[in-house]
């Protein structure tokens, strides 16, 4: 962000192992170790050729637009899961525990809003972009692998989000609500 | 129901999730899909989310946002600073308060660079403050001089909230670079007249660094190559017309890649990290920006926005005072909010109202950057003073934040110094 702590993964990290921590964790993978240096060198080159050999990618700005969607789509199940999103913790600081995992789930209810509209609406994309053969313009790339990625993170997010909302409700032992 | 009351009723509700902790981007991406379903019709609102997340994503123009987080990752990563660190100290340590003017102009120079505050209270901070321990330079001075030195990173292009902004009010992002140069370079001097005039009055603050010969610190200016030639290509790149700021995120990050394998300081798990940190903050930054766009097309649709820029226009408010309620607006937003919550929260109402008085887009993006550097070290979230903490673990919160209030002054004064005079702003972007 301009700011968020760095160095460190951001706070309230969990360190689950449970199934769909992983597929966060590789999704995350895909986008920080594919498509962010994909997208350096896709621009890079698009630049390279464009000035000095005056023969730039024709598609380099579908490709890298796209790459883009993926890079941002790819991490927010990881970001999620590892608290990464940024809220005003000036009351949330203080609450207890119980208070905090209220908090987590009433979050989780409105995540898990918005990521399954994103999720249902992608998937009905992915058909409709078939169907219609919707796709790049200067590139044979088709648009909805793009919307199935987008649909398939949004799930994942959902999964999260149900999880997170199970633990909000759930009992808290005697003596751990500070 | 009257679309200004349902909206206005949204906002109360998108603003107590917030208080209540739910993320600024749950909160206003819910409000609004739940606002515009009732608007719209939830069919409409249901492709409108996944469109508005589609589109934002594969913006082109935010492609600069992931390239320049992961090329200040790069830098804070790779120990690229320290160069920086040492010419500016042969430069201007021997002035008095020597330490805290480095500290200033180092900053806004790894701001060059990075644009991420955080990035240069941590690193400059790390650098700096073991030095001012051993000068015994006061501890308000010394760690409220980095926290506020640190704001001047956003400032200075390339930065982060200036593509925000830009995406966000369809300004020219290269425009909004080009006119942070000057107000970043003049509250730089003005920060470290500060000091120098502080230090006059009372040594005991910030006594006079050791002194280096002429040619010691013209030779260290060599060291300052590689760092120079990032900024100049970036910068003189967008300037010049020859890159879009996106085609310079990625020239930048290959320059930084370069300069950091030149150096030796590359290592693959530097890289990975830089990718990794920038990959999480572009994600965070992207559900806020949907969030915000979201429930900016709910507002439209409300007309809340077009009412309360009549009632202003009717109300006869002078223009300058209303900039001042913003600006009062903006100081306690600071005060409770993340920065892009903040910008966020407040674009769809302030960004149309200050056009229509007459301001200009590109000067309202470098007000609204001002702002929140002032938000980074105002109490109780300056998110500059808790990365400092963390440098400066010894030295009392109350006293960071103490020490950074003069600063936060002077940046206000700047505020008003360039409402009445915005061609401070907007004379080099008028030039390209």
């Amino acid at each position: 962000m301009v700011d968020a702590p760095l160095g460190d993964d951001p706070p309230h990290g969990r360190s689950d192992s449970g199934l769909v921590a992983r597929l966060s964790r590789g999704a995350h993978g895909l986008g920080a170790y594919v498509a962010l240096p994909g997208l350096i060198g896709l621009i890079g080159v698009d630049v390279f050729l464009r000035y000095v050999l005056r023969a730039p990618l024709p598609w380099g700005n579908e490709v890298g637009s796209l790459l883009l969607l993926v890079a941002f789509v790819a991490s927010l199940p990881y970001c999620t899961h590892s608290g990464g999103h940024v809220r005003m913790d000036l009351f949330y600081a203080r609450y207890s525990a119980r208070g905090r995992r209220r908090a987590d789930a009433v979050s989780a209810l409105c995540g898990l809003v918005l990521a399954s509209v994103l999720a249902y609406q992608s998937f009905a994309e992915v058909g409709r972009m078939y169907r219609l053969g919707s796709g790049a313009y200067l590139i044979d790339l088709p648009y909805w692998p793009f919307a199935a990625f987008l649909g398939l993170s949004a799930s994942v997010l959902c999964l999260q989000f149900l999880l997170a909302i199970g633990r909000g409700f759930a009992r808290i032992p005697e003596g751990m609500d500070r | 129901m009257d679309p200004v009351v349902i909206g206005i009723a949204a906002m109360v509700v998108a603003l107590s999730l917030i208080f209540y902790g739910v993320p600024v981007g749950f909160a206003l991406g819910v409000v609004g899909f739940v606002g515009n379903g009732i608007m719209l019709g939830w069919p409409q609102a249901i492709v409108q989310t996944q469109l508005v997340a589609w589109e934002a994503g594969s913006d082109f123009l935010l492609i600069a946002l992931p390239l320049f987080l992961f090329m200040g990752q790069l830098v804070f990563n790779a120990g690229i600073a320290t160069d920086l660190f040492e010419t500016v100290h042969k430069w201007f340590g021997r002035l008095p308060g020597g330490l805290a003017v480095t500290a200033t102009i180092a900053s806004a120079g790894f701001g060059a660079v990075t644009g991420s505050s955080v990035a240069a209270v941590a690193t400059m901070g790390t650098m700096l403050m073991p030095e001012m321990r051993r000068y015994k330079y006061d501890p308000g001075l010394a760690t409220g001089s980095l926290a506020a030195a640190g704001t001047l990173a956003i400032l200075i292009p390339p930065s982060i909230p200036f593509i925000f902004i830009g995406v966000w009010t369809e300004t020219s992002i290269g425009k909004l670079f080009v006119a942070g140069i000057v107000p970043g370079l003049l509250l730089a001097l003005l920060f470290a007249c500060w000091v120098v005039v502080r230090c006059v009055l009372d040594p005991r603050l910030g006594p006079r660094g050791p002194s280096y010969s002429w040619s010691e610190r013209f030779l260290s200016l060599f060291r300052l190559l590689p760092t120079a030639s990032i900024f100049g290509v970036v910068l003189g790149g967008i300037y010049g017309g020859v890159f879009t700021p996106t085609e310079a995120s990625a020239i930048g990050s290959i320059g930084v890649i370069a300069v950091a394998v030149a150096m030796r300081r590359l290592t693959w798990q530097a890289l990975a990290d830089a990718l990794h940190q920038a990959a999480i903050l572009s994600a965070m930054i992207y559900l806020i920006l949907v969030g915000g766009i979201l429930i900016g097309k709910f507002l439209v649709q409300t007309q809340i926005t077009t009412n309360l820029i009549a009632y202003i226009g009717q109300s006869g408010l002078d223009r300058y005072l209303v900039i001042a309620l913003f600006t009062v607006m903006y100081l306690i937003l600071g005060a409770i909010m993340d920065t892009f919550g903040m910008i966020i929260l407040t674009l769809p109402f302030v960004f149309p109202i200050v056009l229509a008085l007459g301001f200009d887009r590109i000067w309202f993006g470098v007000y609204v950057t001002v702002m929140i550097e002032l938000a980074l070290i105002t109490p109780p979230v300056g998110m500059n003073v808790f990365v400092m903490k963390r440098v400066a673990p010894e030295v009392p919160m109350m006293v960071i934040f103490r020490g950074a209030a003069p600063f936060g002054v002077i940046t206000l004064l700047f505020v008003v110094l360039i409402t009445l005079f915005p061609e401070i702003v907007l004379w080099l972007p008028s030039t390209m």
